[in-house]
């Protein structure tokens, strides 16, 4: 189980920097995922570390051992990586079926036919595919076929495994069964994962750390909860939103034991704060608050901001309630139990308060400041 | 010294840059420079230009030869008459062949025709059989007594003498040329016809079309791609035919430019052989190019694309009978009728006389007997024709074999490569050959492989240089085959084995091989069929070692043993039929 590092890591194509400058650090055992919208350079970076794109500049160490460097002139191939790798189309050899496909990297190693034949057997039980070891991929179905392909990358006994967006043929329910045997097998099989998803939920639910990438910068790095609760910048927060976050422009109206904030444009809608930091009066900034994260009340209440029901969105256990502000334009989204929110109907008023944040600095994107967690 | 190390690694660990490299530099010996030899082969004096021009020296740079054969006062029977036979030939075959291929297609795919199946699968035929079969059954039927001295079916039954414009020429080689290309029209059109979708058709039936302006408006321009390049493929093909022209033309001394070129090159005129070759070229590669601008289209082998919806079939009604006959008369007429009229001709005793005495098996199994051709055993025991089936066969199979792995090559490095000018190089180069005549190829061939050359020793008289001129000539379809296949061979399939640790010849066998086996089957049939048949770019390369069946008949036909040619003809026939066969019951197909 070797740590991955990954060291100022550039690769071009042509004018197009698809990896910029990147450095990560991956500890051994670990489950990160490279999550980012299409073509940010997540599947490149992947493709960088399987060795089946050679990177202009930089270092990538498996442990102790270098697999590529630039300056060294140093490339080591894909096959002698001790790697494996899952692909977002499965790549099961249709002429195989699925005992050859599974035993293609034995046979590659030359291990014996009666070695290869238990081995297989085991890690298609491992997978739940055994009995299934004459059908040809045709005959299996989505999951099925990517439960193979598991198999076929797990049976070499790969001390990093390297995931290309695995589920995302998948349809919705399978998904979900998928990523439960995916977080379980990588429990079992204790081999560094990296992992390239643009699904938020996938990246939240399976990994130790989220590296979030934007046309090939990491734009942060961390633990699922800190990259959800404390995104680094606004591209981040909006990002993870799940389904979407709220992001309000606001000015700094008061500085004092609490901090009164109010909403730009929203005429007479201040509402308070509790910050440790200070800031400047006047300060301009852009509030982000998950729809989970707003309170309601149905009557007026200090420090909260009036607002009108727009619409009411049951989703059987949840609730999610669009609600406007009294200049009509700004719109907060907040959602919670179902049974808290039926109550609400369309152009009910409302007053919505903020439990916990994060401020941003509009011109930079920065985070300035985050209130209402428990430290 | 590390950036070279680094280079080196990568290409041994994905060799296509290195393949297309490697073939990128064959195509330049074995297409770019024949080229280039004829432009400048046709401005030097040949070993005949002392006998035209006092002190000419062979090699000396002229431009007697560009004027003798456009300007001089030979130009008209040497170049002009030739030319105009060939475009004429070659707008009536078009004009014949198009619209008769067009209406199969749509017949067979689109209405409630009975006997579909069987129609398809026959109407690829006429395209297998080599192109002279018909011109040959014509023959039997229509021969004139006063050209090779024996009377057709014509006459021995019915003592009709036909006029010879009938027998003989233009009427003849475009009829048997016709026939031979309807199938590049009705294959490359049934695709195009079954995969349009249909919504896009009921759109405009529900709009309130009729079925006349729906197939105007709408199919029409949808499948038109797919008719430029029938029309590419049929011209390309009709303008350089030499087979039919031979046999039909040359016994009342009808010219195609064709067969002027052979005749140049067999007096060992090369000079102006390379500029009617060059002439040849030129025309053909024009039509294509002026074909191609008019349709504003490039690709060569469409067909409309997109999955089709169910489809209804035209309900024909009372045009049922109608067009059953027409495709029933024409394939009665132009399929089976010739091959049956060619094997009754080898067992006639007599040429002409068709009384049941004069039946017999002399030909293909009779010793020789002077009194009967000239004392040439039968076929199957006479020793040149034996030597030449085999020939024949080791020639096809060998040619099909290396263009199969050449064009699988060609299609894995031209679609890894996609976006880069290499690609795009071997892409257009591959198809080059199709603009070169199959008789223009032989004769580059032959003066470019006579000597030993840079480092390729003297081919002339080898097997070698008959498959590889097979080879080349076929390579267009092969490329295209190859492409195809290759396209639907996804890179992380290649990829997942490399990440196992194999290597690239390991990834080739037991991946790209495999998944390509349609391709390459199609590639492999494909020539296999073409190279059996091919006379027009081997008719100058063959010597007495390495005569193949079509030289023979070829020969055999001018000699007057028209028997023996036929009985010869009948093999090739069986041949390629059976071939057909088997690469259909193995999943491939010809397709163009």
């Amino acid at each position: 189980m070797p740590n991955i590092s990954i060291h100022r890591l550039t690769k071009k194509f042509g004018q197009v920097m698809a990896v910029r400058d990147l450095t990560l650090e991956v500890q051994d055992g670990e489950f990160v995922t490279l999550l980012g919208p299409s073509g940010c350079g997540k599947t490149t970076t992947l493709r960088c570390l399987a060795g089946l794109e050679e990177p202009d500049q930089g270092e990538i160490c498996f442990g102790p051992r270098c697999v590529f460097s630039s300056q060294r002139g140093l490339n080591v191939p894909p096959g002698a990586r001790g790697i494996g790798m899952v692909f977002q189309n499965y790549a099961l050899w249709p002429h195989m079926t699925v005992f050859q496909n599974v035993a293609f990297g034995l046979v590659e190693k030359g291990m014996g036919r009666e070695q290869i034949r238990r081995e297989v057997s085991g890690i298609l039980e491992l997978v739940g595919m055994q009995g299934y070891e004459k059908r040809y991929p045709s005959e299996l179905s989505g999951g099925q076929q990517q439960r193979v392909a598991l198999a076929r990358v797990l049976v070499t006994r790969p001390q990093i495994v390297l995931f290309d967006e695995p589920l995302s043929n998948l349809d919705a329910k399978l998904r979900m069964t998928l990523r439960a045997e995916l977080k379980r097998l990588h429990a079992e099989i204790q081999a560094t994962a990296v992992y390239v998803t643009h699904d938020q939920l996938e990246a939240l639910t399976l990994s130790t750390r989220i590296a979030v990438m934007k046309e090939g910068v990491v734009q942060q790095y961390g633990s699922p909860q800190e990259v959800y609760h404390f995104p680094a910048n606004l591209f981040v927060a909006e990002f993870l939103g799940n389904p979407t976050t709220n992001l309000v422009p606001c000015v700094v109206k008061d500085v004092g034991p609490v901090t009164w904030l109010e909403v730009k444009g929203g005429g007479p809608s201040r509402f308070a704060v509790e910050l440790a930091g200070s800031l400047r009066l006047g300060q301009e900034l852009i509030l982000n608050v998950r729809p989970e994260d707003v309170v309601f009340h149905a009557l007026p209440h200090e420090g909260a901001i009036p607002a009108r029901v727009f619409a009411a969105l049951p989703t059987g256990a949840e609730c999610i309630i669009y609600a406007r502000l009294q200049d009509a334009a700004s719109e907060i989204v907040l959602r919670g139990p179902e049974e808290e929110m039926q109550c609400l109907r369309p152009d009910q008023p409302l007053w919505l308060g903020f439990k916990r944040g994060n401020l941003f600095d509009p011109q930079s994107g920065h985070l300035v400041c985050s209130f209402g967690f428990a430290t | 010294m590390l950036q070279l190390k680094r280079r080196g690694a990568r290409v041994l660990r994905r060799p296509e840059r290195l393949w297309g490299v490697f073939l990128l530099l064959a195509l330049l010996v074995f297409v770019v420079i024949p080229l280039l030899y004829i432009a400048v082969g046709s401005f030097q004096y040949d070993s005949w230009g002392p006998r035209y021009v006092r002190g000419a020296e062979p090699g000396q740079f002229t431009s007697f030869y560009w004027h003798r054969v456009l300007f001089s006062q030979m130009s008209s029977s040497i170049f002009g008459e030739p030319f105009l036979h060939s475009l004429l030939i070659a707008s009536l075959v078009v004009l014949i062949s198009i619209p008769l291929g067009s209406i199969f297609a749509w017949l067979v795919v689109r209405t409630d025709l009975p006997f579909k199946k069987f129609f398809s699968s026959v109407l690829i035929i006429p395209y297998i059989l080599p192109a002279w079969t018909v011109g040959l059954a014509w023959l039997t039927v229509f021969k004139h007594p006063q050209f090779g001295g024996q009377p057709g079916l014509l006459f021995g039954l019915f003592g009709l003498e036909p006029p010879i414009w009938i027998s003989y020429g233009l009427l003849p080689i475009v009829i048997s040329l016709s026939v031979h290309y309807v199938p590049y029209t009705f294959t490359l059109l049934s695709g195009a016809l079954a995969t349009i979708d249909a919504q896009l058709e009921e759109s405009a039936e529900i709009l309130g079309a009729h079925r006349a302006k729906i197939l105007r408006k709408i199919t029409f321009p949808l499948v038109l791609p797919a008719l430029g390049s029938a029309f590419i493929l049929t011209v390309g093909r009709a303008l350089g035919a030499f087979g039919a022209p031979a046999f039909l033309g040359l016994p009342v001394r009808y010219y195609a430019l064709s067969t002027r070129v052979y005749a140049a090159f067999s007096n060992r005129q090369q000079a102006e052989g390379y500029v009617l070759t060059a002439l040849l070229i030129l025309f053909t590669t024009l039509t294509v190019l002026v074909n191609q601008k008019l349709l504003g289209t490039r690709k060569r082998f469409t067909t409309v694309t997109g999955k089709g919806g169910k489809q209804r079939l035209v309900k024909l009604g009372r045009g049922r009978i109608p067009a059953l006959l027409l495709l029933g008369a024409f394939v009665g007429l132009f399929v089976f009728a010739p091959m049956a009229l060619v094997f009754l001709e080898t067992l006639l005793k007599m040429e002409g006389r068709y009384a049941w005495d004069n039946l017999t098996l002399h030909y293909w199994v009779g010793l020789g007997v002077p009194e009967l051709a000239e004392g040439q055993p039968g076929v199957f025991r006479n020793a040149v024709i034996l030597g030449a089936i085999t020939n024949s066969v080791f020639l096809a199979l060998m040619t099909a074999l290396v263009s199969g792995v050449l064009g699988i090559l060609l299609g894995y490095t031209v679609v890894r490569n996609r976006g880069k000018p290499l690609s795009r190089a071997l892409e257009s180069l591959s198809f080059v050959p199709y603009m070169i005549p199959g008789i223009a190829f032989g004769g580059i061939y032959l003066s470019l492989f006579a000597r030993s050359w840079g480092p390729f020793p003297a081919l002339y008289g080898t097997m070698t240089i008959l498959i590889l001129t097979c080879t080349m000539r076929n390579l267009p379809f092969a490329a295209g085959a190859g492409v195809a296949a290759m396209h639907q061979i996804d890179v992380a399939l290649e990829e997942a084995a490399e990440l196992h640790g194999a290597r690239w010849p390991k990834r080739f066998v037991r991946i790209i091989l495999p998944l390509s086996k349609s391709g390459f089957l199609s590639a492999f049939i494909l020539t296999f069929i073409t190279s059996m048949r091919a006379l027009d770019e081997i008719a100058l390369l063959v010597t007495p070692q390495t005569r193949t069946m079509t030289s023979i008949i070829f020969r055999f036909q001018q000699q007057g043993f028209t028997q023996h040619a036929y009985g010869i003809t009948v093999l090739i026939v069986a041949i390629t039929l059976v071939g057909n066969y088997l690469a259909r019951r193995l999943g491939g197909r010809v397709s163009f």
